[in-house]
């Protein structure tokens, strides 16, 4: 008896999961994106609601520490099952490209984005930006004493404990790294990390981390994005944001576009085109920016951009040059800072 | 000659391939891969002996021997005390115990920064200095909390193994001291060894918890290089040396088992006694008390952490997918991981020549990182017949994939300790195969079954690296969910989120507990009622 009731619960278990595993018979898109899903899924279901194509959505999770999404991609490569793909950054996509996991497309609503934010031969599209910037905590260092440039952060009046930086080994971090090279040089950027690891900087799981450690206190600053250190501002946190190497003839800031492709092969490739209208469409991007996944745009400068942004001097650098040293920085870094 | 016994290894061999094609399968192609890059590039085998990867394997295995020892002996001391007081049946209080103890180390690391950063505030108010919580101790605080319930299993099991007549005779003539140096410990030291190498290779190989803290571990060096480089052939080179530490923790623990007497004929008797296995001395006591307040604190800080954060239930009202989503896989799972660890845990047992292939491709399973289970999974099954990659099974196929050599383990150091002379009875004078397997193996494997399959449940609920590989679109689990607030920072949502996925880990220890407190009224009910009669 008691054999024929276990049995009997594994059969409507089984049945129950196969039942649940039926795909629908509605038009459906399929979206892989790392952008947080509390940023992303609601223009998802906005889509969804508006054109009723069903959103199959994928979320990235900061924690897989870049070898989430792009690598499934690349695995899915011979059956894909992505149509969209929607990354916060640039470099996965570039290397995507590269992989041929991509397909060409050129959307319409495109035409006012600057060719440096797009791929040259049509295989992604840039569009938004976030900033590399550090947050500071207002409550503990005087606003005189904030740091103005990177270079700075090896002043001996900062103790290394104190100041915070994710690890440069992945994320927007390591674009961060890539992008220091391809302006720089190797050389410098390279001994640079090691001063600020000899300092003994705080190299924490993520600029999510840096953020909270800077906002209770744990450090005066640290390097993060301008999304984490916005969601600390709003929050009513005691932090401030500064925007480095802002004077005349400076290095600039590093801005990082999110950047959306088309799957080549995607099983729904008309609905995937159009979602990535409607992503980089100025709606969207004025919604993305409200939300506080978004801090700049691309398109123009004062479109809008609040008086924080305005009149930022970002890093001027090309993304493929950025993409060709993502490799030997990485290496670099991880010499650096694995050990 | 049994009649049947062909019947026994058709059983066997048929869930051993199962469990073959589940993991051998994508593992195998990992496994050429990874053979195929070494072919081609020589070089990567020598940087493993490099300066800096020696250096990162040390600290790797540092801090794993030191989690190792603290959550043996504070387990010991646990149990010691659990074992010591008790007054109802062991299976169900330990099982239950243990099952309400499995909280993801993710949720640990949340509570206990929050909750030190609490002392540290109230030190600060206190004029007290202040302290950060970071660093080495820190990774070695949260993982022996995090690992603690694998440790108390082990214990509890060694202990209620104990030969009750040799501790009834050693307490004539000896103290407290001596019964437990004695008798105790040197009747529990083969399955604590064994404990502390199952704990020692499960910190090995996890970086989330040192890179929380800064803690540069060996692990992190293979993610941050998989990142970049997005090859399998390399992460599988990358994760070689620890492949060849967890084999040497492997073989001790083999080398513990032949020589093991395991008694597990006490186990579900209520004592005849007041339950007292110790003289009550004040040193033993205190450290008994002391250790269990920890266990009480492991329990309750997460807990009481997550309800102080959370600020609404919309959250969890708007994840009724993810949450029956991860309850689903995770019944599956543990129905699949107990049914093939059963068929390969008896295979073991009986033919140990096996052993040597078999357990070597289990433990390679185990330390590969989750992200590269998930990869090895999509790859394989993509594009079969079955459209498996576009189902839920997946999810719950990631979760057998990666946690069935634990619950191999479990049944296999279950099986060995059974009583061989009820077995043999019981194989000869059963009618069929269907009778030994239900009247005599399966009862007498209970306690190991119900545990894998809460243990196999657990994991599954919170496991992350290979899921995201493969969850089908639109199909995530409720772990997925809470790392992508996590990472933005919505800490009242999170902590809805995580529990409501506590809820669901607690659902086995709770049926399991239910099941033992309505056993135990029936006992009691009717032992009243023969004694009115």
């Amino acid at each position: 008896m008691k054999s024929r009731t276990c049995l009997v619960v594994i059969l409507v278990v089984v049945i129950v999961i196969f039942s649940v595993s039926c795909s629908s018979d509605k038009e459906q898109v399929i979206i892989y994106t790392s952008v947080d899903q509390v940023f992303s899924e609601p223009v998802l279901k906005s889509f969804q609601e508006e054109t009723g194509i069903e959103v199959l959505a994928v979320y990235d999770v900061e924690a897989s520490k870049s070898t989430g999404l792009a690598n499934r991609l690349k695995a899915e490569k011979d059956k894909p099952r992505a149509d969209v793909y929607w990354s916060g950054e640039f470099i996965q996509t570039m290397m995507l490209k590269n992989e041929e996991v991509l397909a060409r497309y050129i959307s319409d609503n495109a035409g006012d984005i600057p060719l440096s934010c797009k791929d040259s031969d049509g295989f992604w599209t840039g569009f938004g930006g976030r900033a590399r910037v550090l947050l500071v905590n207002s409550g503990l260092i005087d606003k005189q004493d904030y740091p103005k440039t990177l270079m700075d952060l090896l002043d001996s009046k900062y103790p290394g404990d104190k100041i915070g930086l994710a690890y440069p080994l992945f994320g927007t971090t390591s674009n961060h790294v890539a992008a220091l090279y391809a302006s720089w040089g190797r050389d410098a950027t390279l001994s640079y990390f090691e001063q600020l690891n000899e300092k003994g900087v705080m190299v924490v799981d993520g600029n999510s981390v840096v953020r909270d450690m800077v906002a209770d206190g744990r450090l005066w600053m640290g390097l993060t994005d301008t999304d984490d250190a916005l969601s600390a501002i709003k929050k009513g946190d005691p932090v401030e944001l500064v925007f480095l190497d802002q004077e005349v003839g400076g290095l600039g800031t590093f801005v990082i576009p999110n950047t959306v492709a088309l799957i080549d092969g995607g099983p729904n490739g008309e609905n995937g085109r159009l979602l990535i209208d409607y992503l980089i469409s100025k709606e969207t991007e004025k919604r993305l920016y409200d939300a506080g996944w978004f801090d700049l745009s691309l398109r123009d400068a004062d479109l809008l951009n609040s008086d924080l942004i305005k009149g930022l001097v970002d890093m001027t650098v090309n993304y493929e040059d950025v993409f060709n040293q993502l490799e030997i920085s990485a290496s670099d870094m991880r010499e650096v800072f694995l050990h | 000659m049994i009649p049947w016994k062909g019947r026994e290894n058709t059983m066997g061999i048929i869930l051993a391939s199962l469990a073959g094609i589940l993991i051998i399968g994508p593992m195998g192609q990992l496994f050429v891969k990874g053979i195929l890059y070494g072919v081609r590039n020589h070089e990567v085998f020598i940087e493993l002996f490099s300066e800096r990867i020696i250096s990162l394997l040390v600290r790797s295995i540092a801090l794993s021997v030191m989690v190792g020892v603290s959550t043996l002996l504070l387990s010991f001391w646990c149990g010691l005390a659990i074992w010591n007081y008790r007054k109802i049946s062991v299976i169900q209080a330990f099982y239950s115990l243990l099952l309400m103890s499995l909280i993801p180390p993710y949720i640990h690391a949340q509570s206990w920064i929050f909750f030190m950063d609490r002392i540290s505030d109230w030190l600060i108010s206190l004029g007290f200095i202040g302290f950060n919580f970071n660093g080495f101790a820190a990774s070695w605080l949260v993982l022996v909390m995090s690992y603690l319930p694998f440790g108390l299993c082990f214990v509890l099991v060694a202990l209620f193994s104990i030969n009750q007549e040799l501790m009834d005779t050693a307490r004539i003539n000896t103290g407290n001291y001596g019964l437990i140096s004695k008798i105790i410990f040197p009747q529990c030291s083969q399955l604590l060894v064994t404990g502390f190498i199952v704990i020692f290779v499960l910190s090995l190989v996890d970086y989330t918890i040192p890179s929380l803290f800064g803690v540069r571990v060996y692990p992190l060096h293979i993610y941050a290089r998989f990142s970049v480089d997005s090859s399998q052939g390399l992460a599988f080179i990358d994760s070689i040396p620890l492949l060849v530490i967890a084999s040497m923790g492997l073989i001790l623990i083999f080398m513990g088992i032949r020589s093991s007497e395991i008694d597990i004929s006490s186990w579900g008797q209520v004592r005849r006694s007041d339950g007292r296995e110790l003289p009550d001395s004040l040193w033993s006591k205190s450290i008994m008390i002391l250790c269990l307040v920890i266990l009480v604190f492991q329990l309750f800080v997460p807990v009481i952490n997550l309800i102080m954060e959370v600020d609404t239930i919309g959250p969890v009202l708007l994840s009724l997918g993810e949450i029956s989503r991860t309850l689903l896989t995770s019944i599956l799972a543990a129905i699949m991981g107990v049914v093939l660890g059963f068929g390969l845990s008896g295979l073991l047992n009986r033919y140990h020549t096996l052993a040597w292939l078999v357990w070597p491709v289990l433990m390679f399973v185990f330390i590969m990182p989750s992200p590269l289970v998930g990869i090895a999974l999509l790859s394989f099954w993509e594009g079969s017949f079955i459209g498996l990659e576009n189902s839920i099974v997946m999810i719950a196929m990631a979760g057998v994939v990666r946690f069935l050599p634990i619950i191999t383990l479990l049944l296999y150091l279950q099986e060995k300790a059974l009583n061989r002379d009820i077995m043999d009875a019981g194989k000869l004078f059963a009618e069929s195969y269907r009778s030994y397997l239900l009247k005599i193996k399966l009862p007498m494997m209970t306690g190991g079954l119900v545990g894998g399959a809460g243990i196999m449940f657990a994991l599954t609920a919170g496991e992350l690296g290979a899921t995201l590989m493969i969850a089908p679109p639109g199909k995530g689990t409720l772990t997925m969910k809470i790392y992508n607030y996590l990472h933005y920072g919505a800490s009242g949502t999170v902590a809805a989120l995580c529990l409501s996925l506590l809820g669901i880990i607690m659902i086995p220890g709770c049926l399991i507990t239910w099941n033992s407190i309505r056993k135990n009224w029936i006992r009691k009910s009717k032992s009243i009622k023969s004694y009115e009669e």
